[in-house]
């Protein structure tokens, strides 16, 4: 390792005309014609500057973590700035490689090449089998009795209708191949520890009361006790033809009178005990599901009140297993949903499920009147065509949304609109379906400390790089993360099984960098931080403050916002920048520090489209203008800078979600202060500058070189 | 064996430094036991010439309070400088300015005015000003020149370190001088108390939600604030995650929020920008019109964000006057 900082410098095939540059004797000059082709051996522990085109180019070819990059084609040479002017922000950039503490590698093993998999509907079934199948060990389990999750409970699937057992059988009957699963049904988990490669889960298996079970279902001829299961009746002790193959007893309804005990061939034991286990996992996959919003709460639609008002699940278990032979239909949309009262979000597949319960009805009776009442039709994709098909044969579509239903005469009313006639209209009908949204299983979730906004985990994919809100040893499936369906679902479900392989399949990963990182001399625990994270990366433990290096992207957020410099972002360090801007900054030069993804792009694209600006504008980028100190804007003024420009992304287009606000809140009142100590607030702007708007830069650069 | 020698000076303050030395209450005889005092203005009848006639680092420390804005304390602080083997910057207006350094947002010939002339019981038609040299028929009179800019004593003379608060509390007082005297003292330049923010002792902090996020600002003076609550978490501006702990939370046990009177934490040079940059950064609110309502709803963000520190920010005077 050498001390001595490495200085890149790059010429471009000779098109750069620099002068000759020394920078003193803590660096080592090397001059270069082509660093984009031809690269030059940097180790791991080398501290290099390099000074040439594009950062966004040549950080791809220069991943080495402790590199700066000066660009010198594009803001100088290009534009035909003075080559003078490469030295300033060449030796600036050396300022801060000196005072900023290296960054090292940090890896970490993937321990346990075993899954677990939390949720045995579809989704969990698909993902134990495909990860089973590639050598994986799972632990598949299921908080219910039997696997089969949502899509055991239905008839059918949508678009053409058919039954739920074409999909799940087959889905089952995968794992019976499977060599190194363990299903775990009544199973829940309690509590996780650990991180991705190396996680040790504590399991809760519930009993199911039948031990040993020969399938002959006496049982359910003696059980005085009748539970009605989403419109279809069963009883406490029940069975479900799909694993395992074994009756279950229902013990939240059932009063252990001990008749099935005394009938059973078997063995029944109304008393077993609970048993909890730990196991040691590399990956987590939650598939656990969704569940229906309480479609009570939508008091006007009366249900529960009212007999024949039913959510879609009952009315469709009712029809197929032949309770029910309604005459006149009514199905209503969006009962709870996309209605701030209720759930404010389109559950997007309702729609379909709506469809469906009018094309079971038209399958089975032609001739019953059926009314679907919809504020919109979203039969997206080409769902449009069994919408089409069920105008075809007869459906009657009303646009708008029921004020109420009410029973008269013994049969039900639906008051609604018409927004096609634009009459108000009164639907007599036997029958009324509410197809309500739906809300996720959030139990897990907490359990893993993935924090919620709402009724489901916030899966920001921000510019399409990935879940950045899950560590990477936990993965989500299927419905999990939002309503989805069945098709859906095992498309999520096997795109999840190879993300988690791609992990498993690793022996060592690296650790995310840069990360902050938190000085526990300095940290007075004051939480300012905590809440500034946009990926909820911050929290406090063992009175603490943590940073969980898996869901840290390296915003540099809380490094400004920590009023002690506790929270530094690795590379980004507080005086390192302060140094940089000490050095760069003369008399009369306009700073722009820019944001890495927006605004630094557009100063680029001003080179490459042959626009030019002040010789006094020198450009800093950052990786947000959430990272931007106001302490340094002001080192700038007070070094003679006319003004400070920073540039970032619109507002609701931050990569980091929330960095452009804070910068926001803190540039509005750092000019307010710069005001009332008698100077222009004007010399600070932030501006949000699209990656293209190489006209909107220079126009503001200009604005303020006035 | 001779005891040490000490002086005790104050430059642009308020009297409550010498206070402080009163508040040390029986501890003062622990202290006059082992110290000889060369200057001490406000309680013994030492000269300047006194100190001028000791030998160089002749006095084994130099206690400084105030801040620096007149001539005469620039050349008392050079001068003890010179005699003393160390400078403690006593208080937090040696240390950082102090609130005579709020005068930095304005210049001596308004101050001037306001003083000599504008205010409501001043009458001087003639526009009569302090001069630094004024002859009259019984001699020379001389004033010390005022300065236009007031500086903390660090940027006037080389400081060894620093006792800060307004006033130093008793404890931390005896401690210092228990570590000077023992010459037990950590590297040049410290802060003598925690290296922490007051958060980390403040008894608010355990009721503090974990998020910090506030949508809107309050002014103390304009609510009762809960005595158990945080009061960043209910809106109210406290300086404590921003200062210095070690205070004992005089201010906060009184219910009043904390106003950094300790100044900044090790690595921070700019007090007020630092606590504004976190400030802005809890304000829960994302839409642009709305951040700046609240922003701009903070009353006298100078005067609340540096109430103790103006001279030694980065920008510390206003440009222009």
């Amino acid at each position: 390792m050498n001390n001595k900082i490495r200085v890149l410098i790059c010429n471009c095939h000779g098109s750069v005309k620099l002068p000759k540059l020394e920078f003193g004797p803590d660096t080592i000059v090397e001059q270069h014609d082509n660093l984009c082709n031809v690269k030059p051996k940097i180790s791991a522990e080398d501290k290099v500057v390099i000074a040439g085109c594009s950062p966004n180019l040549l950080e791809g070819i220069y991943p080495e973590i402790n590199a700066e990059f000066v660009n010198i084609f594009e803001h100088i040479a290009l534009i035909g700035h003075p080559a003078e002017k490469a030295n300033a922000l060449i030796a600036a950039a050396i300022e801060k490689a000196k005072h900023t503490e290296p960054i090292k590698k940090k890896t970490f093993e993937i321990k346990h090449k075993k899954a677990l998999v939390v949720g045995g509907g579809i989704a969990g079934i698909e993902v134990a089998f495909q990860l089973s199948k590639n050598g994986v060990d799972v632990t598949l389990i299921e908080k219910k009795p039997f696997l089969g999750g949502t899509v055991a409970k239905l008839d059918r699937l949508y678009p053409e209708g058919t039954p739920y057992s074409h999909t799940l059988m087959p889905l089952i009957s995968n794992l019976g191949s499977c060599k190194k699963l363990e299903r775990l049904v009544n199973t829940t988990l309690t509590e996780v520890s650990g991180r991705p490669g190396d996680y040790r889960v504590a399991l809760k298996t519930v009993p199911r009361g039948v031990v040993e079970c020969i399938n002959c279902g006496k049982c359910i001829d003696v059980c005085p006790v009748e539970v009605d299961d989403d419109g279809k009746k069963r009883k406490a002790i029940y069975y479900l033809p799909t694993y395992p193959d074994s009756y279950a007893i229902d013990f939240d309804t059932c009063t252990k009178c001990g008749e099935c005990v005394k009938i059973c061939p078997g063995k029944i034991d109304l008393n077993e005990k609970i048993n909890e286990t730990e196991i040691n996992v590399g990956a987590i996959v939650v598939a656990t599901g969704l569940n229906w919003y309480d479609v009570k709460k939508v008091e006007e639609y009366g249900y529960g009140r009212l007999e024949g008002v039913m959510k879609t699940l009952e009315f469709e278990r009712a029809v197929a297993s032949g309770t029910l032979h309604p005459k006149k239909v009514a199905v209503i949309y969006c009962a709870g949903s996309r209605d701030t009262n209720h759930l404010p979000y389109c559950s997007k597949i309702c729609c379909l499920l709506g469809l469906k319960e009018a094309k079971l009805v038209k399958d089975r009776f032609p001739e019953a009147e059926v009314y679907v009442i919809a504020m919109d039709m979203r039969s997206y994709g080409t769902f449009e065509y069994l919408y089409n098909k069920l105008r075809d044969r007869g459906v009657s579509f009303v646009k708008g949304k029921p004020s109420e239903i009410l029973k008269r005469n013994g049969s039900l009313v639906v008051r609604t609109e018409d927004l096609y006639t634009n009459e108000l209209l009164e639907i007599d009908v036997d029958s009324v379906v509410l197809s309500s949204g739906f809300i996720a299983d959030t139990e897990t979730f907490s359990k893993l400390n993935i924090k919620l906004d709402g009724d489901f985990p916030v899966l920001f994919e921000n510019a399409g790089l990935g879940s950045h809100e899950l560590p990477r040893g936990i993965f989500t499936a299927g419905a999990a993360t939002f309503p989805s369906g069945v098709a859906e679902t095992l498309i999520d479900a096997r795109k999840a099984s190879s993300s988690a392989l791609n992990l498993l399949r690793e022996d060592r990963i690296e650790t995310r960098l840069p990360q902050a990182k938190v000085d526990e001399e300095q940290c007075s625990l004051c939480r300012m931080c905590i809440g500034t994270c946009p990926y909820k990366a911050i929290s406090i433990v063992d009175d603490k403050i943590k940073i969980n290096e898996e869901l840290c992207m390296g915003c540099g957020i809380c490094s400004v916002t920590c009023p002690s410099y506790a929270s530094q972002l690795e590379g980004w360090n507080h005086r390192g920048l302060y140094e940089q801007i000490r050095a760069l900054v003369d008399k009369g030069d306009l700073l722009a520090i820019m944001c890495r993804w927006s605004a630094y792009n557009a100063t680029e694209r001003a080179a490459q489209d042959r626009l030019s600006y002040g010789e006094n504008v020198k450009i800093m980028r950052v990786p947000c203008t959430g990272a931007v100190d106001p302490s340094h804007v002001m080192l700038a003024l007070n070094k003679g800078a006319r003004g400070v420009l920073i540039g970032g992304c619109y507002p609701d287009a931050c990569h980091y979600a929330r960095g452009n606000f804070r910068a926001k809140a803190r540039e509005s009142i750092l000019r307010m202060n710069l005001e009332l100590m008698g100077m222009d607030k004007n010399r600070v702007r932030l501006e949000w500058i699209g990656k293209d708007e190489a006209q909107k830069f220079i126009k503001i650069v200009e604005e303020m070189n006035k | 064996m001779a005891k040490p020698l000490v002086a005790f000076y104050w430059c642009a303050s308020c009297g409550g430094c010498e206070e402080s030395v009163v508040d040390l209450a029986e501890d003062i005889l622990k202290v006059v036991d082992a110290v000889e005092f060369r200057l001490f203005p406000v309680a013994m009848d030492f000269k300047y010439s006194d100190v001028e006639a000791l030998p160089d680092k002749g006095l084994a420390v130099s206690f400084i309070n105030g801040a620096i804005r007149t001539e005469e304390q620039k050349r008392l602080a050079e001068l003890l400088r010179r005699k003393s083997q160390l400078i403690v910057a006593y208080g937090a207006c040696a240390h950082l300015g102090g609130i005579p350094g709020l005068a930095n947002v304005t210049n001596r010939s308004e101050i001037f005015e306001t003083a000599y002339k504008n205010t409501p019981s001043t009458s001087n038609p003639k526009g009569i000003y302090p001069q630094t040299v004024t002859e009259t028929k019984y001699g020379k009179l001389t004033l010390p020149e005022i300065f236009d800019t007031v500086h903390t004593l660090d940027q006037t003379i080389d400081v060894d370190y620093y006792l800060p608060g307004c006033a130093p509390p008793p404890d931390l007082v005896m401690k210092a001088i228990g570590a000077i005297l023992e010459g037990n003292l950590p590297a040049k330049g410290s802060v003598l108390t925690s290296d922490k923010a007051l958060c980390e002792t403040c008894e608010r902090n355990k009721s503090k939600p974990d998020k910090l996020a506030i949508k809107d600002i309050k002014r103390i003076s304009h609510v009762i604030a809960d005595p158990e609550k945080c009061f960043l978490a209910e809106g109210i501006i406290c300086l404590g995650p921003a200062t210095r702990g070690g205070c004992g939370e005089r201010c906060i046990n009184a219910n009043m929020p904390c106003r950094g009177c300790f100044g900044p934490t090790r690595e921070v040079k700019d007090m007020g920008a630092r606590f504004m940059s976190g400030l802005a950064s809890i304000i829960d609110v994302d839409d642009e019109a709305e951040v700046e309502k609240i922003t701009q709803s903070v009353i006298d963000p100078i005067g609340l964000f540096y109430m103790y520190s103006l001279p030694s920010s980065i920008i510390n005077r206003k440009q222009g006057v």
